[in-house]
């Protein structure tokens, strides 16, 4: 079954009848892989990145969404695979936070000379090997630009795994998140390990990235874990809200992109990127919210100011 | 394949040679002033920013200054933007992110419309990922040369004001050496600078030669003068270095970063190298010191004598009095020879006029001096000893009542 060319509203309409049908895996269509894989990425973006936001790590994020090269070739000399994935990312993330911190620590580097010059050895020794590997040169624009019409069956149940997982690692520390990213005195008190628990959402957003590069590609990783939070953020404040407004908002936008990807193959003859119309969506969303939050903030204060001379 | 050398004038060659050599020195040397402000990921958020104007410029124009012009009106559509967030309540870092990932997505949303439009772009589009030096011909050499000596000549013209801005603005407003121009200058050098480097270098990687070189030359020296030249140099070894091995079918970019990354990992490692075999000759001399003055003032019989006095393991010591042995400081008995007595009659003395010093003119109580003692009496020299004498009128004993040995 595939969508075959469907205007936008006629998209979603389908795509709304055959929800509730609730069909097998191997039943659904290339449209509806690329929506769940994608909705799950956004789940994952909005745990892991409203604590990259709060915490003030989005530009480690976006050096570690570079450095997961590493964890890809990783992933390659093992054999591929979920576990393949899973071991890359593991390495990917501890290499980066550690060689970040061995560089500012022991070698007393200020911390974005540390982030830049971690970032450049990983990537660059990612992409050599990577190419040289593979005998294949465009393997690593494919990592960089992402992939997305060639998901199938297995990319899904790979990205379920992944995301199931990153959801229970998020639940399981939420509490020792919570605490140490607002009140360091108070995580030590309690016996929360600061350094342990920056290492381990490292490695969640390793996580992120590696379940995410076939999708969007590193570079875009950065847009799911960091533009929904945001957004979130200028409408709710309690960090649970946060974290479910973004998931939310990353499906609407998911849901929007694939649609509207489909629409203009249709009625324009415009194959354009799904990814790079999700990326442009989020951002929309994020100003728009930004421009109605300012609206309304200046209407309360016109407000206040006309009760006030009255 | 030819020899590094022969880069510089072989016809087909020597374009993208002198090409990256130029763009990697400047982006270097302004990736000092960078990363002096903390700005590198400014340079980063240009770079990612200008894609989709690469992508535009070889939409409209296809050639290389069209998609120059391009990335430098995109890129400065995100500086604004970088400003204009700014000022609100985001935090700075998720400003850059949330910016890169918009432009960059943008970057591949044009990208795939060009894929279909213009499938032969495409082979240049993926190059400005990564850079393709290789491409670049002997037109594009003046280029570059203008753009990076531009920016080089700048830097040196501004270099007063550069200075003064980057560690004292306070100063710079007051003296009217800077301001707002200054700021702007340097961000319209890195922006130059970052384009110039993207067919070089490539998009995602042109941030490395703004941090690595600086770091390596921030090891070399700690003058911001020395640090640009330095900068500049390796900048120019690595482009020409990783564009010799780019010739063997590989990115430039990520081999020029990683040639710029392992220089700077030298450095570093030359840096901590040095600073622990400093610490390990200031150990050793004190331990030669401590063993010294034990012997002459107890006279041990054998080593675990010694090591009742001094302290350390049994292997330290008996390394440390083989080393004292060979340099003709002590016997083979444990007994001091002439030099050595010479010597340990120094460090107690040293330890003793240290004592009274700090009784007699700090004024601490006699209990409190010894601690003190036992580490200046290796740091003291000549000169402080004979001001010492001279203001504790060359005093005969100690405050503990032990003859001052002369």
């Amino acid at each position: 079954m595939s969508y075959g060319e469907q205007p936008f509203w006629e998209f979603l309409a389908l795509w709304g009848q055959r929800l509730f049908q609730f069909l097998p895996l191997d039943q659904w269509a290339l449209d509806e892989i690329q929506l769940a894989v994608l909705v799950l990425l956004g789940c994952c973006g909005a745990m892991v990145g409203s604590w990259l936001v709060v915490r003030r790590l989005a530009m480690v994020a976006n050096a570690l969404s570079h450095t997961i090269l590493i964890g890809l070739v990783v992933a390659f000399l093992v054999g591929g695979g979920l576990w393949g994935l899973l071991l890359g990312a593991l390495v990917a993330g501890l290499l980066t936070g550690g060689m970040t911190d061995w560089f500012s620590r022991a070698l007393r580097l200020s911390e974005d000379s540390a982030i830049g010059l971690t970032y450049s050895a990983l990537f660059s020794i990612g992409v050599i090997a990577l190419t040289l590997l593979t005998k294949n040169s465009h393997l690593g624009t494919e990592a960089v630009m992402g992939q997305i019409d060639a998901l199938d069956a297995d990319d899904l149940r790979q990205v379920a795994w992944i995301t199931g997982f990153n959801c229970l690692l998020g639940l399981l520390f939420y509490r020792g998140y919570l605490i140490s990213a607002f009140d360091g005195a108070l995580a030590r008190t309690l016996g929360f390990s600061s350094s342990w628990l920056g290492r381990l959402l490292m490695a969640q957003v390793a996580l992120t990235s590696i379940g995410a590069f076939r999708a969007v590609g590193v570079v875009l990783v950065v847009a799911l874990l960091v533009l929904p939070p945001l957004t979130a953020r200028l409408y709710v404040h309690r960090l649970g809200a946060v974290m479910g407004l973004a998931a939310g908002i990353s499906a609407l936008a998911s849901l929007l992109a694939v649609a509207l990807s489909r629409h203009c193959l249709t009625a324009y003859q415009l194959p354009l990127s799904t990814s790079g119309l999700l990326v442009l969506i989020l951002g929309l969303f994020y100003f728009i919210s930004l421009a109605a939050i300012k609206v309304r903030i200046r209407y309360r204060v016109s407000h206040v100011a006309h009760c006030v001379t009255r | 394949v030819t020899t590094p050398w022969n880069l510089f004038l072989d016809p087909l060659l020597r374009g993208p040679t002198w090409g990256t050599l130029l763009v990697c020195a400047a982006l270097a040397a302004v990736g000092v002033i960078a990363s002096v402000r903390r700005r590198t990921q400014v340079g980063e958020l240009i770079s990612h920013a200008a894609y989709p104007g690469v992508v535009l410029g070889l939409l409209i124009s296809a050639n290389l200054l069209g998609a120059m012009v391009g990335a430098g009106l995109m890129a400065l559509l995100a500086l604004l933007a970088l400003e204009r967030l700014s000022r609100s309540s985001l935090y700075p870092d998720s400003a850059l992110a949330l910016l890169l990932a918009l432009f960059f997505g943008g970057g591949i949303l044009l990208a795939s419309r060009v894929q279909f439009v213009q499938p032969n772009a495409v082979r240049q589009l993926t190059s400005y990922l990564f850079g393709q030096a290789p491409s670049m011909t002997d037109s594009h050499i003046l280029l570059y040369a203008i753009l990076a000596v531009g920016v080089l000549t700048a830097l040196i013209v501004c270099f007063k004001e550069l200075q003064l801005w980057s560690f004292d603005q306070t100063q710079a407003r007051l003296s009217g050496l800077g301001g707002r121009w200054v700021e702007l200058l340097f961000t319209g050098l890195l922006l130059v600078s970052v384009l110039a480097s993207l067919k070089a270098v490539g998009v995602v990687l042109a941030s490395a030669m703004l941090v690595a070189p600086a770091v390596a030359a921030r090891q070399l020296t700690d003058q911001l003068n020395r640090m640009l030249v330095w900068a500049a140099l390796i900048g120019a070894l690595c482009g020409w270095l990783g564009l010799y091995a780019s010739l063997w079918g590989l990115p430039s970019g990520p081999l020029v970063a990683l040639m710029a990354v392992l220089v700077a990992m030298g450095t570093l490692l030359r840096g901590l190298l040095l600073r622990h075999w400093r610490r390990g000759r200031f150990q050793r001399q004190c331990m030669a010191d401590n063993i010294l003055k034990a012997i002459w003032r107890t006279h041990p019989e054998n080593l675990q004598q010694l090591q009742g006095r001094v302290g350390g393991g049994l292997l330290t010591l008996r390394i440390a009095t083989w080393r004292l042995r060979r340099q003709g400081w002590i016997g083979a008995d444990l007994s001091l020879s002439d030099d050595g007595a010479q010597r340990a009659t120094r460090i107690v003395r040293l330890h003793r006029l240290w004592e009274a010093y700090l009784v007699n003119s700090v004024g601490m109580d006699v209990e409190q001096v010894h601690p003190s003692a036992e580490e200046m009496e290796h740091i003291l020299t000549p000169e402080v000893e004979a001001t010492l004498v001279q203001l504790l009128r060359d005093p005969l004993h100690d405050p503990h009542n032990q003859p001052i040995p002369r």
